[in-house]
């Protein structure tokens, strides 16, 4: 009997990320000193922050692994791990950047057109465009194939029609990529899907805030009443939207920012009981410590499986699985260890950075495709359906 | 050691197991968890020395190879104490420049309340006692590490130095209290080898325990599938269910899981001390059993529950192995008070500098 199930190869990380993590540590604690961000939890969705972002592709940390004749630094995969997980690890306002970095860039890269591509990423590498996702619906959360926005042909381009949902930053970001149906539902769900690179502030639509359980405003409900797109504007190819969003999709599940979220309280636990914690506690912030240690051993090899050029899909989608669900048991522990009341109103650091945890909380598992739609690509790739 | 030697020998221990662990024969093994002919084509094929270095007769397998040949125990569920004997009693000796006798060696580690030493007349008696010691009452010889004033130390004891009670974990599994009282020559204690401690054998104890408990986590994995796509209830079969679906991609994750924690842990040991990492991988291993153990017997339905269906070695062993070599609280609790002491700016480097470095 040979092993069954999904294997991931082991990862080890070039010495040359070392170097890397302390330059990165080092602007990080120059920024926190100069008081130019607030480490929160889940602040790769919620800290919007244009200037921070700025300041990080001044030192060359957006769009490392996008090649140099784009304005690219032409880094490793691996590389860009360790400026992610330090970023998530400090809780630093990233959400600006985040999608173009994460998955914008290497779609552009490998759809877009030549003219696209030295429109777009040389703007996204130095932080002067940010980007949204435009793939959910309010009809299509995980059940992508079935958006319904359209796109019809007209003289010159596209004309867009339909409503976009939960639709992070729409209101703050330049672009979004729109997952839209431009040929009749067909037999094959999965065909007659287009991508459009559209601007946001487009004639003909309409961004409407849809605030999350903390009152801040992140999701929007984007309304398209017969936007113009022009053909230059078209990613990848007409009728091969499906292929192209999977392929983004493994990068959207892969990353840290999978089991991070939470970091900074589960570092402020350490820092509220001190060095002689009881038992209780002791063992609590041991089993935590295993579980993020050993997610980032898988996550680490995710990253190094994408630096070889391979989709780790499978994969990526039972490490997001396994890290969400960690997100949120490091408050559920939290909560039960120390006398807490969790306020976005509160003084004390804890109690806030808990409160942001668990109101924060729904989303972990939502976003990027449910926990149950993950499981249903892990048991496609056991072979039980 | 090549790539293909490395293979060839997972490749032929992955055969002689397929031909040798039988459902029958694993049965069979119940009382005292021992196969006396398949040791004997083990010891053949020299697996029992595989970790000991070259001048020492065997071939230096490192230990994330070690593992991986655990791996291969675990899944076939062998009724063989080759941790215990090649890896922890074979590697004690060798480290203290002790020749290896045949047969199953035993092996158990006694601080100094647990076996006290005394002068007795010209020779050093030895009293007390060391609980659950693995494979006891099949082995030639235990070999015992001692803490003998701070010093480490290694005898080998024979069957007519000890007393055993016989005992035995879930698995059936043979888990013998070794009981002394005898006095012994002094220059039957050989100092142990430098760096070898009490903490470092429990440490490599844990991480072989763990990977053992990979494979038998795949051997749960895999029956779990199995039986999924044959058994038919309602007309279909249990793996079109989506609920069964579900609970089957949980139980792959925390295989996937204890792996990770488990390779990692043994590239770190390799090369250098990794309590941190180890302790990580037998907590990780810990939780996948519980979760495992459960998900496979609830998608086998009363047929897991009968001692006739195998699904049971592989379950029965999880529960032991789980307890063994430190609890998932246990290594929890050391690991937890280290990070607390190191501090909360500490927690986040001490996780990126594990294993940092690619050689």
């Amino acid at each position: 009997m040979s092993s069954p199930g999904i294997t991931l190869e082991p990862a080890r990380l070039p010495p040359v990320c070392e170097v890397l993590r302390s330059q990165v540590r080092e602007f990080l604690s120059q920024e926190l000193a100069a008081g130019r961000f607030t480490p929160c939890c889940d602040n790769w969705l919620g800290g919007f922050d244009p200037d921070f972002s700025r300041r990080l592709a001044a030192r060359g940390w957006l769009g490392m692994t996008l090649p140099r004749e784009y304005g690219g630094h032409g880094r490793t995969a691996l590389e860009r791990y360790v400026v992610t997980e330090e970023l998530l690890a400090a809780g630093a306002p990233v959400a600006a950047h985040w999608v173009g970095d994460r998955q914008t860039g290497p779609s552009l890269l490998r759809y877009g057109t030549e003219e696209q591509k030295q429109f777009f990423l040389p703007k996204l590498v130095s932080g002067e465009v940010f980007f949204a996702i435009g793939m959910s619906e309010p009809g299509s959360g995980s059940d992508l194939a079935s958006v319904r926005t359209r796109a019809e042909r007209v003289d010159g381009g596209w004309a867009i029609t339909g409503t976009k949902l939960w639709t992070s930053n729409a209101h703050r970001a330049d672009w979004f990529f729109a997952l839209c149906r431009s040929a009749p539902l067909g037999e094959d769900r999965h065909a007659g899907l287009s991508q459009f690179i559209i601007d946001l502030k487009s004639p003909g639509i309409r961004i409407r805030p849809v605030p999350i359980l903390t009152g801040a405003h992140h999701f929007n409900e984007v309304v398209m009443d017969r936007v113009f797109v022009p053909d230059t504007r078209v990613l990848g190819q007409i009728g091969q939207g499906w292929q192209q969003v999977t392929s983004e999709l493994a990068y959207e599940r892969s990353g840290p920012e999978r089991f991070m979220s939470t970091f900074p309280l589960l570092q402020e636990l350490l820092r509220v009981v001190g060095d002689t914690p009881d038992e209780r506690t002791a063992i609590a912030i041991g089993e935590l410590a295993a579980e993020l240690w050993a997610l980032r051993r898988m996550s680490l090899s995710v990253a190094a499986a994408l630096q070889r050029g391979e989709a780790p899909d499978v994969a990526a989608a039972l490490v997001k699985d396994l890290g969400t669900r960690f997100e949120s048991e490091v408050f559920e522990r939290v909560r039960l260890l120390i006398d807490c009341a969790p306020s976005l109103a509160a003084r004390r650091r804890i109690d806030l950075l808990l409160a942001q945890a668990v109101l924060h909380s729904p989303g972990f598992t939502l976003r990027g495709g449910t926990n149950e739609i993950l499981r249903g690509v892990v048991a496609r790739a056991l072979g039980l359906r | 050691m090549s790539d293909d030697t490395r293979q060839m020998l997972l490749d032929t221990l992955e055969r002689v197991l397929t031909d040798h662990c039988t459902a029958e024969r694993v049965q069979a093994a119940d009382q005292g968890g021992f196969d006396a002919a398949l040791w004997q084509t083990l010891e053949e094929l020299g697996y029992p020395l595989a970790g000991l270095p070259e001048q020492a007769g065997g071939i230096g397998l490192p230990l994330p190879d070690l593992c991986a040949l655990l791996r291969v125990c675990g899944r076939h569920c062998a009724p063989v104490p080759l941790a215990e004997s090649a890896m922890l009693a074979a590697w004690l000796l060798a480290d203290a420049g002790l020749e290896l006798t045949g047969g199953v060696l035993a092996v158990a580690a006694a601080d100094s309340k647990q076996v006290r030493i005394t002068p007795q007349g010209s020779g050093l008696r030895l009293a007390g006692a060391v609980s659950r010691v693995a494979a006891a009452r099949h082995a030639s010889a235990i070999v015992l590490l001692l803490e003998n004033g701070g010093a480490c130390q290694v005898v080998v004891l024979h069957p007519t130095d000890y007393r055993l009670e016989v005992s035995d974990n879930l698995a059936g599994e043979a888990r013998d209290d070794m009981h002394l009282d005898l006095t012994i020559d002094a220059g039957r204690l050989h100092a142990a080898a430098a760096g070898v401690t009490l903490e470092a054998f429990h440490a490599r104890a844990a991480l072989l325990r763990a990977a053992l408990m990979t494979g038998a986590l795949e051997r749960a994995l895999q029956q779990s599938l199995d039986y999924a796509r044959e058994r038919k209830q309602f007309g279909r079969a249990l793996a079109a269910f989506q609920a069964i679906q579900q609970q089957l991609a949980i139980l792959a994750a925390e295989v996937v899981a204890a792996n990770a924690a488990v390779d990692h842990a043994a590239a770190v040991a390799e090369t250098g001390p990794a309590l941190d990492e180890i302790a990580v991988a037998k907590i990780r291993a810990g939780k996948a059993a519980g979760i495992a153990c459960r998900i496979a017997h609830q998608v086998h339905g009363a047929m897991g529950f009968t001692q006739e269906y195998s699904l049971q070695h592989a379950t029965r062993r999880l529960w032991s192995w789980r307890d063994e070599n430190g609890t998932e609280a246990a290594w929890a609790l050391r690991l937890g008070q280290r990070l607390a002491r190191a501090g909360a700016a500490a927690l986040w480097p001490l996780t990126t500098a594990s294993g940092a470095v690619a050689d």
